[in-house]
């Protein structure tokens, strides 16, 4: 029998939800963000914390690095099981990515809210 | 007998110009990924005080971290160009070879807009 072999997942079908939902996310917040900074009045120290002190800006900036630590992690797992055939140097990145990925979400949540 | 060809050694396969664009996808992926702690870095300096904005704007002014910045915004554009024509390939647009050009062909042009963009702006 083939066991279950997936990113993080309850299978690869899920997997490839969770990198397409995470893009569409992702796309939309990189959109929003080039209209607020193109059409910024004054760019500069003001201008740019009063976007981020906007309560909708710091939760949507937030759920944007949920979500690209989630595609990420989906993608770099992909790359890691296509070049890395050394299953112990395989797991040792997939680890060092997965601690990026919690650690940069902490992170972001404590710029925010810390 | 089995007489295909077998020839997987990546340095003498010649790839085609989608295949190119398709491994960049991949290399700006990796780029996006060990840029995102440099991003958030450089937003929580710059929103720390008026001194932590300006010091990111003398970081990112010039010299290599300039270099790195520009890098990392246009990894995120060429990534999130070629995941575009991922989506549509997705929903059935551009699977075959003629249409998979045309996407690729749009996604190198789309570029030289992006770097252009970058070059004046930034």
């Amino acid at each position: 029998m083939i066991g279950m072999n997936t990113s993080f997942g309850r299978s690869g079908s899920h997997d490839w939800w969770m990198q397409r939902i995470s893009a569409v996310l992702l796309l939309v917040y990189v959109a929003v963000l080039s209209y607020q900074i193109c059409t910024m009045s004054d760019f500069a120290y003001l201008g740019w914390t009063s976007l981020f002190a906007e309560t909708w800006m710091k939760v949507f900036t937030f759920v944007a690095v949920v979500a690209i630590s989630i595609h990420a992690w989906a993608g770099l797992w992909i790359v890691s099981t296509d070049y890395l055939k050394a299953a112990g140097v395989r797991n040792i990145f997939q680890a060092i990515v997965l601690i990026i990925c919690l650690g940069q979400i902490i992170w972001a949540g404590m710029i925010f809210w810390g | 007998m089995n007489t295909r060809p077998v020839n997987l050694d990546l340095k003498t396969v010649k790839m085609p110009f989608a295949a190119v664009l398709s491994i960049l996808h991949r290399i700006t992926g990796v780029i996006i990924f060990f840029g995102v702690p440099f991003l958030l870095w450089l937003l929580q300096q710059s929103l720390s005080s008026p001194m932590g904005y300006a010091e990111v704007q003398n970081f990112i002014g010039s010299g290599f971290w300039r270099l790195a910045f520009f890098g990392i915004i246009w990894a995120f554009a060429y990534h999130i160009m070629a995941g575009i024509k991922h989506l549509f390939m997705d929903v059935g647009y551009a699977e075959t070879p003629e249409g998979a050009k045309v996407a690729a062909t749009l996604i190198v042009l789309g570029n030289i807009i992006v770097l252009i963009f970058l070059g004046v702006r930034l």
